[in-house]
């Protein structure tokens, strides 16, 4: 299942951007519907990013931005209790009942939260997710692998700007794949590669059920 | 941006004082009323032409076919709707664009945004949600006369309170 990606994946020093090739980010999208008219609805969990607003600007979407990594669920998680993190989630994750996402966009989100804390995660954004919802995110090959903390925007369906976030790296909380598999409830993982840098770069699919939409 | 604009002697009201068009982006036709960075507005505001802000701004903007700028020291809580809509400053609200809407490099947004076009420049900060189709054409919406109500303030003295 896995294949080892050579290139490289860290973003480049100084805040400059990085190109990052996927194989299966374009696994995301269906994009001779996108350009039939159908609106996309996203969630992306990274910050708002140029290159993805002018990606997504081609197509009829909608797009919900929430950089969780600047939130304190992220940058306070461990000062948190579980009842505090599932607060701050759910007031976070307060989309209209109707919301259903096409497309997940958690990029390193699971390197930095831990286990509860991604349980309470999977638990609140099941009910906006749809049989065909798809994911992409980046998870470890081993938990001591090296994270730079970075930000990606989308340049096109198969390639990534990455850039170097400037804000402090919150504490890391590296799963081995089996346990974040585990813990992502609500996906089946479809594609898995294994990047040069060790991280994993994960195509998911949700599981809910028919009749969900 | 608008070091060059100049300034009308005669201002239309105590609130917005009106000035020449002098950026490119502004419609040769229109007029083009500014909220000083002293400024503070508690109160709905629309009206029939361009507006900058550079002050501080709560409650709703409706300005149709015009184009808003909020400036870098602008300080908006409030809904804003227009034709084109730029966004130095800080704002807290939803924004509706009939044509685009422009967060720049200073730009700071919390709200939910609706246009045809989005443009977000490198640096710009943004959460929430944005309703993009670039199918859509602009349409036509009513134009109000400037209209000032509710428990508007002028403040010259309130700078201290901007950056909220």
């Amino acid at each position: 299942m896995f294949s080892t990606a050579n290139r490289s994946n860290h973003a480049a020093p100084g805040g400059a951007v990085s190109t990052f090739k996927s194989t299966l980010f374009p696994g995301l999208f269906d994009l001779e519907s996108l350009e039939d008219g159908r609106q996309l609805s996203v969630l992306d969990l990274g910050p708002a990013v140029s290159t993805s607003i002018n990606f997504f600007g081609h197509y009829k979407c909608h797009l919900h931005i929430l950089d969780l990594f600047s939130e304190p669920i992220i940058t306070q998680q461990p000062l948190l209790t579980d009842d505090e993190l599932d607060t701050q989630l759910s007031n976070i994750f307060s989309f209209p009942e109707s919301t259903r996402f096409d497309v997940c966009l958690f990029w390193d989100l699971f390197n930095y939260l831990d286990k509860p804390a991604i349980t309470t995660f999977n638990r609140l954004l099941a009910p906006y997710l749809h049989p065909e919802t798809k994911a992409h995110c980046f998870g470890l090959l081993k938990t001591n692998t090296p994270l730079a903390f970075q930000q990606y925007g989308i340049l096109q369906p198969d390639s990534l700007s990455v850039t170097s976030r400037s804000d402090p790296a919150p504490v890391l909380y590296p799963h081995p794949q089996a346990a974040l598999k585990g813990l992502l409830s609500s996906f089946n993982t479809t594609r898995t590669m294994l990047l040069g840098d060790g991280r994993l770069e994960m195509l998911l699919q949700s599981r809910a059920a028919k009749g969900s939409a | 941006m608008f070091d060059k604009k100049r300034q009308d002697e005669t201002p239309k009201n105590d609130y917005a004082p009106v000035r020449e068009p002098s950026t490119p982006s502004a419609p040769a036709s229109g007029r083009q009323a500014l909220i000083g960075s002293t400024i503070n507005i508690k109160g709905d505001i629309s009206g029939d032409e361009n507006l900058v802000i550079d002050g501080k701004v709560e409650g709703s903007i409706e300005m149709g076919t015009k184009e808003v700028t909020i400036g870098r020291s602008g300080r908006v809580s409030a809904n804003v709707q227009a034709n084109v809509i730029r966004i130095e400053g800080e704002v807290q609200g939803d924004i509706s664009g009939n044509e685009k809407v422009i967060i720049s490099k200073t730009g700071n947004v919390q709200g939910n945004i609706i246009a045809p076009r989005v443009t977000l420049e490198d640096g710009a900060k943004f959460k929430g949600s944005i309703d993009m189709d670039p199918a859509v054409s602009t349409p036509v919406t009513p134009i109000k006369p400037m209209n000032l109500t509710g428990s508007q303030k002028n403040e010259s003295t309130d700078s201290g309170s901007k950056g909220n």
